[in-house]
């Protein structure tokens, strides 16, 4: 239960961790932008290189990258696999009825799967360094701007903390629920499979009656204290932009000019 | 004052719809071959009972909190990584498939009939936005993305789409008959 309250979250005192959410949030944000320039061995050496160089200063144990990877590492070796057979170009290693095998095929699936790769580590060492609320904090600063056009920001940060509240609360009261349908002779973990769906509506029902009940008393609570979106409203926990944010952002632009250069 | 305080409420019913996504994506029925996932369920389920725009607000949540971490995904997998990696266009679907499906019924009428039709149109729509971040991501031919992220899942997302959509209408009409709903 606390791990979905924390997320990936990994506590720890490196430099990544220090660091103002806003700027990890550019520029991994950035960066999955800046990994589609790369397409030759040098560039990609050089996202490879830094990447690990993120891994290391984020002093986060490797077994918890691998965590984060785990669940699209199936979807990395389908992908290899795909492009290495598919693509033709280059000199034929191999070659077997359908099977084909050509240096440009392998390449290109190397190139591909380490592009997916280093995604996935850079945002993954995001949330791994940095905790939900805190994202949340960032992402409503980072969006500010966008309150002009009438999007609303400061809205859509209050639900998502909304939700990131009560994910244990609604969890804990679903197990509740079960308990006391199956009391009542209800079965929701044996017997075939079509009473097993008709179980899903005394569980779901009493579920989504108390969540609007919830929402009424949340809501008038909130007006009860003054609660007028975010007008006049002062924040707990304040951001805080460093040297070594500013420092971040600056590999990050220096870096678009030298993959320029660099590339094929 | 009434309006203002209905609003807020169906937000915080919209951040709430959103967290009971997050804990039915996690509730898997195994069965041979493709086991269900209450994610798409959910999905379904929201929009059929708190309509387009609440329903696909809800799911805008859920993928993001996915995005700032929390292991809320199906196989609680989590991360940004996942919405911009090769399923990731699934998750995004969800919130159009949300809005489709409550569009549908709000113009109609939410019945038994229209939310079924409703619910199998919004499902398809998810699939195929779905498929085709997968086709781009993972550099797949088109006939290879269909046979990886369509062709498995027709049969259970449609009966994944039947029963969200005659719960959501039974328990739409139990909260209607509360004045939970209006």
């Amino acid at each position: 239960m606390m791990n979905i309250i924390i997320g990936q979250y990994v506590p720890g005192k490196s430099i990544l961790h220090h660091m103002d959410p806003r700027s990890k949030l550019l520029a991994v944000f950035a960066l999955i932008f800046i990994v589609f320039l790369a397409n030759n061995w040098v560039t990609y050496g050089v996202i490879v290189i830094l990447t690990l160089v993120a891994i290391v200063l984020s002093r986060v144990r490797l077994r918890f990258i691998y965590k984060g990877l785990k669940p699209i590492l199936l979807v990395i070796i389908i992908t290899f696999v795909l492009n290495a057979f598919f693509t033709k170009s280059g000199e034929a290693i191999f070659d077997y009825g359908w099977f084909h095998l050509t240096t440009g095929g392998l390449q290109q699936a190397a190139f591909i799967s380490v592009r997916l790769l280093v995604i996935v580590i850079m945002t993954t060492l995001l949330t791994l360094t940095t905790t939900p609320i805190d994202i949340t904090d960032g992402l409503e600063n980072l969006l500010r701007p966008f309150k002009k056009l009438r999007f609303p920001v400061h809205e859509f940060a209050l639900m998502m903390s909304i939700a990131l509240r009560f994910i244990p609360t609604l969890m804990e009261e679903t197990e509740k629920i079960m308990k006391a349908q199956t009391a009542r002779g209800v079965e929701f973990s044996s017997g075939p499979l079509t009473q097993r769906i008709k179980a899903i509506l005394p569980l779901l029902v009493p579920l989504f009656i108390s969540a609007f009940k919830r929402a009424e008393d949340l809501a008038m609570a909130m007006e009860a204290r003054g609660y007028r979106g975010d007008i006049g409203r002062t924040k707990l926990r304040l951001l805080k932009w460093g040297l070594k944010d500013s420092l971040l952002l600056l590999v990050v632009i220096v870096l678009i000019p030298v993959l320029v250069l660099l590339r094929g | 004052m009434m309006k203002s305080r209905e609003k807020l409420k169906m937000m915080i019913v919209s951040a709430l719809f959103a967290a009971m996504t997050a804990i039915m994506a996690q509730i898997e029925i195994p069965l041979p071959l493709v086991p269900i996932s209450g994610q798409t369920f959910a999905v379904g389920l929201t929009a059929t009972v708190i309509g387009a725009n609440y329903g696909a607000l809800a799911m805008i949540l859920y993928a993001a909190l996915g995005a700032i971490g929390l292991p809320v995904f199906a196989q609680f997998s989590a991360g940004f990584s996942v919405i911009v990696g090769p399923t990731g266009g699934y998750i995004v679907s969800f919130i159009i498939s949300a809005f489709i499906i409550g569009f549908i019924l709000e113009r109609t009428r939410f019945n038994f009939t229209m939310a079924i039709i409703a619910n199998i149109i919004g499902m398809i729509m998810s699939l195929i936005l779905g498929t085709i971040q997968l086709k781009y991501v993972a550099d797949l031919s088109w006939h290879a993305a269909m046979v990886s992220g369509v062709y498995p899942f027709l049969i259970v997302g449609v009966i994944k789409a039947v029963l969200s959509a005659v719960i959501g209408i039974l328990a739409r009409k139990r909260l209607l008959s509360a004045h939970l709903l209006s």
